[in-house]
């Protein structure tokens, strides 16, 4: 997502360079299994749209060339209130399905195991529209994306689109990030930004 | 304390034909830069990147739809996006560009309407901080006069 207004102040026309705010980041200096944005409550007043930027790897071992990276909001652990679809490129082919009964939307692959060079970290943007609204439910979009060079399941090549929506009609509270059957590692990173609305 | 980001950092709009643009003296004080391309090159054709001068040391998987078929598949090169030789746009997010203990990873859309829309991961394998970023039209090719690139920085 890039505010319009800022390209155009790149062009020289308007300059609304405050119009795309970080609001906090967690770089884990441990593993932690979830990471968690709490009290965005208070930011409903100023912002309209909000973006999660995330640089992130799990830790499960042998067996697993990837794993999920799940986005709960407001706490609701329940799949029937999730929705999504993806489409994925593979490396060797495009597909597109749903991750089934998942807590949450399932918004990027992490590479894991100790196959893959322990430097290579998955990427994910994802904005999170309408955030604030109490009259719509709330829909996610993410681009995100690995490519690693591992041995047997340390290979990880993943480039990826994903649609979710959370049905509900709630403001959004409360955002979890959750390592699906696993950690996230030291050095996994999750920044949230805020996009204000124009009057 | 919200803090104002996504700085525009530089932007070059080429009074002619070019066969590379470079972005150099990175400042090291942001986490993530965003590229946004917005031209043609004068023949259809992959654009290849090279991060601190380095033009090798980087994979990418790809996904695309070629308007008769979704494709995807993976190489050991440069190549970053792909653009066409009529108007063209791509978006290049580095992310944790300034990190020191990762190696880089890449997302790109890049959409050339008359060719092709398409999503890549790109691996840089290095753990230095970035400092410059050159992208190169393969083959010879060049980016076409008034095409603009600009670049953005985003704190984390």
């Amino acid at each position: 997502m890039i505010p319009l207004g800022i390209l155009a102040a790149a062009g020289g026309a308007v300059a609304a360079v405050d119009s795309y705010d970080l609001l906090v980041t967690e770089i884990l200096t441990s593993a932690q299994s979830s990471v968690t944005f709490a009290a965005l409550g208070d930011y409903a007043a100023d912002y309209q749209h909000l973006q999660l930027r995330m640089v992130l790897r799990n830790n499960r071992e042998v067996g697993y060339n990837t794993g999920k990276a799940i986005l709960q909001l407001n706490s609701n652990t329940s799949s029937s209130s999730y929705k999504e679809h993806y489409l994925i490129g593979n490396g060797s082919a495009v597909i597109s399905g749903t991750y089934g009964a998942v807590p949450g939307v399932t918004v990027v692959e992490m590479p894991s195991g100790p196959g893959s060079p322990a430097q290579t970290f998955a990427a994910a943007v994802t904005d999170i529209l309408d955030a604030f609204s109490s009259s719509k439910n709330t829909t996610v979009r993410t681009l995100g994306g690995v490519h690693t060079t591992g041995t047997a399941l340390g290979e990880s090549k993943v480039a990826e689109l994903v649609s979710g929506v959370f049905l509900s009609t709630a403001a959004i509270t409360t955002i979890t990030m959750i390592a699906d059957s696993a950690s996230f590692v030291t050095g996994s990173r999750f920044s949230l930004y805020g996009l204000k609305a124009g009057a | 304390m919200p803090t104002p980001t996504y700085i525009p950092l530089q932007t070059i709009t080429l009074g002619s034909a070019a066969s590379s643009v470079t972005f150099a003296s990175i400042p090291q004080t942001y986490r993530d830069l965003v590229l946004v391309v917005s031209g043609s090159v004068s023949v259809a054709v992959g654009v290849d990147s090279a991060y601190n001068s380095d033009t090798g040391n980087k994979s990418r998987v790809i996904m695309y739809g070629s308007g008769s078929s979704a494709v995807s598949d993976s190489f050991t090169d440069s190549e970053v996006i792909y653009l066409g030789s009529t108007q063209s746009t791509a978006t290049i997010q580095i992310m944790d560009y300034s990190a020191t203990d990762k190696h880089k990873t890449i997302l790109a859309r890049a959409d050339a309407p008359s060719n092709t829309t398409m999503a890549i991961a790109q691996r840089w394998a290095s753990t230095a901080a970035i400092n410059s970023v050159a992208l190169s039209p393969r083959s010879g090719r060049t980016f076409s006069t008034g095409s603009r690139l600009s670049l953005y920085a985003i704190e984390a």
